[in-house]
């Protein structure tokens, strides 16, 4: 057992989807640096981000955020699972800087209310954190999760 | 997995992820994100979403959702539900593209059936390609645009039901006060909500002003709007000691357009569980700031702000303006300067009294000029413990207005075959106002058969120009039936407005818990 070390290569990357034009848009997001686990070797313990996601809003409306969470699930060649795939225990550090931080579970959903006073830039990050308690319980192989953010005018 | 090939995948993913960053930045931006659209039964009616891209060309996906209104009043959106509305939606196209620099259009239109009543809410969820990463884990990036489809009816009228009024504990030793409400009409309107604790000698414990629950920060807004068919979670803190014994709790809720809906309800405490003081952390005196000033003048107002804990705290001040864009706002028609840092740490046990110092432009209009100063205190370890809103009053001499509106007359029963009145009066003037009213209950004959006398809730209440109060009647025994108010609301010992309606006074037991 002490010889059977999985690695999990976690990279969360992410592609810029809009950019901040504090200027033209009433909202808009834009994606600074992605968040990244480096290999996560297979062995029980915490596996903490090498460093947290950073994406700017910009907001002259109020505005909600909303942050949905699915399960981090392997999606490697063996597909024949009863009882669902195996999945990878994660949880998110949600912080909007000079406000609060939140925690979210995989599959979970968080709500951010943005009350900008005139045009406001915000600073969301998105830190993580991958538990392995019992390594017998997860595949060595590609894990595939999803962080949907919405963003809609209030 | 042989480590060479483990350490040859995590190198390449590293080396995707750093390529993804240094990639030019791909951009869409959204606009109109809310929009109402009016249509006759029937009827068809064409509209546009604007994309514009940044630096790369862009391309974006355009798919119908519905949108879900949970207890918290937030949204979410959902693309599998039997949703009739979103087949009323013929998109012109469902993918644009859209070259760098330029905007592009995305049309279509919406076909109303003759059948449709009310209000009906859709999402154009706009998903831009790029906002779809291709890692382990995938962060995709949308816009809701929100789409309201108003399909008026001349018998439809916004309506609320009050399913029930809790009262439980917050989790941290407060009492907290839970109104659950539910939208039966096809209508998304405003609400608002505040309820009133009296004990049983009828004294008022606490005047409480509801927030969708879990958003009770006090600078947060108190009216949300509730969707068709959505049930809303309606709190608020209880901030003074509740012993044992029973309290009747009046529930007042404002909705639509000057509707206004009364509950009764009684809570009985039978233990200490609510019986300490609550926010134990800090201590803001006074209550209430208000300054007088004369136009090109100025006055200081001190705040004492006093940590009850054995820990330094520190406490954050900042301001928060009434309403958007507020015409009265104390911040933008005055200046107002803090003569003290914006973040001061308290010792345990020990005060601070920073100064507030405001000034009257020479040209300020007189009238009253209104906002909140917010102290939000923090431990050490960056933890919130206490937020709380010292509203701020400063009233400029000179020639002011009062001016006022009666919105609406309410029938209520109470307990023991009782009836109470409330009306919703919309100040009209430039200055806050504290009225009175009177109402004269006449019969078939237009003979006076009742005077009933309405007031606040509370004497701390105020109602700030451009705003909305209640004035409530005391308990009263009538015999049903139909009758005409006049109701007549005073300020100052002026009358400031008049208005006849008629009213039914017919028990309904299910209103009264």
């Amino acid at each position: 057992m002490a010889k059977r070390v999985a690695f999990y290569s976690i990279v969360i990357s992410v592609v810029l989807a809009c950019t901040g034009w504090c200027d033209a848009e009433p909202l808009a997001l834009t994606i600074i640096r992605d968040l990244d686990f480096g290999s996560v070797i297979g062995a029980p313990g915490e596996y903490d981000a090498l460093e947290p996601a950073e994406i700017a809003i910009s907001a002259s409306v109020p505005a909600e955020v909303r942050l949905e969470t699915s399960l981090l699930a392997y999606v490697g060649q063996r597909r024949e699972f009863p009882s669902g795939p195996p999945t990878l225990d994660i949880q998110y550090v949600v912080t909007l800087v000079g406000e609060r931080n939140y925690t979210m579970k995989q599959a979970q959903a968080l709500m951010l209310t943005l009350e900008p006073e005139g045009e406001y830039c915000y600073t969301l990050l998105v830190d993580g954190t991958i538990t392995i308690n019992d390594p017998t319980r997860h595949l060595v192989g590609p894990y595939h999760g999803t962080i949907t953010v919405t963003l809609s005018a209030r | 997995m042989p480590k060479k090939v483990s350490v040859l995948i995590y190198l390449w993913l590293v080396s995707l992820a750093v390529l993804c960053c240094s990639a030019p930045i791909y951009a869409a931006g959204v606009q109109p994100l809310v929009f109402d659209l009016k249509a006759a039964p029937g009827e068809s009616v064409p509209f546009e979403v604007v994309v514009s891209a940044q630096e790369l060309q862009e391309t974006v996906n355009v798919r119908m959702y519905s949108v879900i209104q949970d207890v918290d009043g937030s949204l979410h959106f959902a693309n599998d539900l039997d949703n009739p509305a979103v087949k009323w939606v013929y998109l012109d196209t469902s993918r644009v593209v859209v070259p760098p620099n330029e905007y592009r259009s995305i049309t279509g239109v919406v076909r109303v059936p003759v059948t449709a009543e009310g209000t009906y809410p859709i999402i154009l969820m706009v998903e831009p390609e790029a906002g779809i990463t291709s890692g382990p884990v995938t962060i995709r990036v949308r816009y809701a645009v929100r789409m309201v489809i108003h399909v008026d009816r001349p018998w439809l009228r916004p309506n609320i039901t009050v399913d029930r009024v809790e009262l439980g504990s917050d989790g941290q030793g407060n009492a907290l006060v839970r109104a659950i409400v539910r939208n039966p009409s096809p209508l998304l309107f405003p609400l608002s909500a505040e309820l009133t604790l009296r004990d049983e000698s009828r004294t008022l414990v606490e005047r409480i002003q509801l927030r969708p629950t879990g958003k009770l920060d006090p600078i947060q807004p108190t009216e949300i709007k509730i969707y068709p068919g959505a049930e809303l979670w309606l709190d608020g803190l209880v901030t003074k000691p509740l012993f044992p014994g029973v309290y009747d709790v009046r529930l007042f809720t404002y909705y639509g357009d000057g509707q206004q809906r009364v509950h009764t309800h009684r809570f009985v405490v039978e233990d200490m569980e609510f019986a300490s003081a609550k926010d134990q952390y800090l201590t803001v005196e006074p209550s209430n700031l208000a300054a007088e000033l004369i136009p090109g003048g100025a006055d200081s107002q001190v705040l004492t702000i006093t940590n009850n804990t054995r820990e330094q705290l520190a406490v954050e001040i900042t301001a928060a303006e009434v309403a958007d864009e507020y015409p009265h706002s104390v911040f933008e028609g005055l200046r107002v300067e803090l003569r003290s840092p914006q973040q001061l740490d308290v010792d345990p046990r020990r005060s601070v009294r920073p100064v507030l110092v405001l000034r009257a432009p020479r040209d300020a209009k007189p009238g009253g000029y209104y906002g909140s100063i917010v102290l939000t205190a923090y431990t050490q370890d960056g933890e919130l413990v206490s937020k709380q809103a010292v509203p701020l009053a400063a009233i400029v001499s000179g020639e002011i207005e009062l001016a006022a509106d009666i919105q609406g007359l309410t029938t209520t029963p109470v307990p023991d075959d009782f009836w109470m009145l409330s009306a919703v009066v919309q100040n009209l003037g430039s200055i806050h106002i504290v009225p009175t009213g009177t109402v004269y209950l006449k019969d078939s004959t237009g003979q006076i058969v009742r005077t009933v006398p309405l007031g606040l809730p509370d004497v701390e209440t105020i109602i700030l120009p451009e705003q909305t109060g209640l004035l409530v009647s005391p308990d009263f025994l009538i015999m049903p039936g139909e009758y005409t108010a006049e109701v007549h609301v005073f300020a100052d010992g002026q009358e400031l407005a008049v208005k006849e309606q008629l009213v039914t006074f017919v028990q309904i037991s299910e209103e009264v818990n």
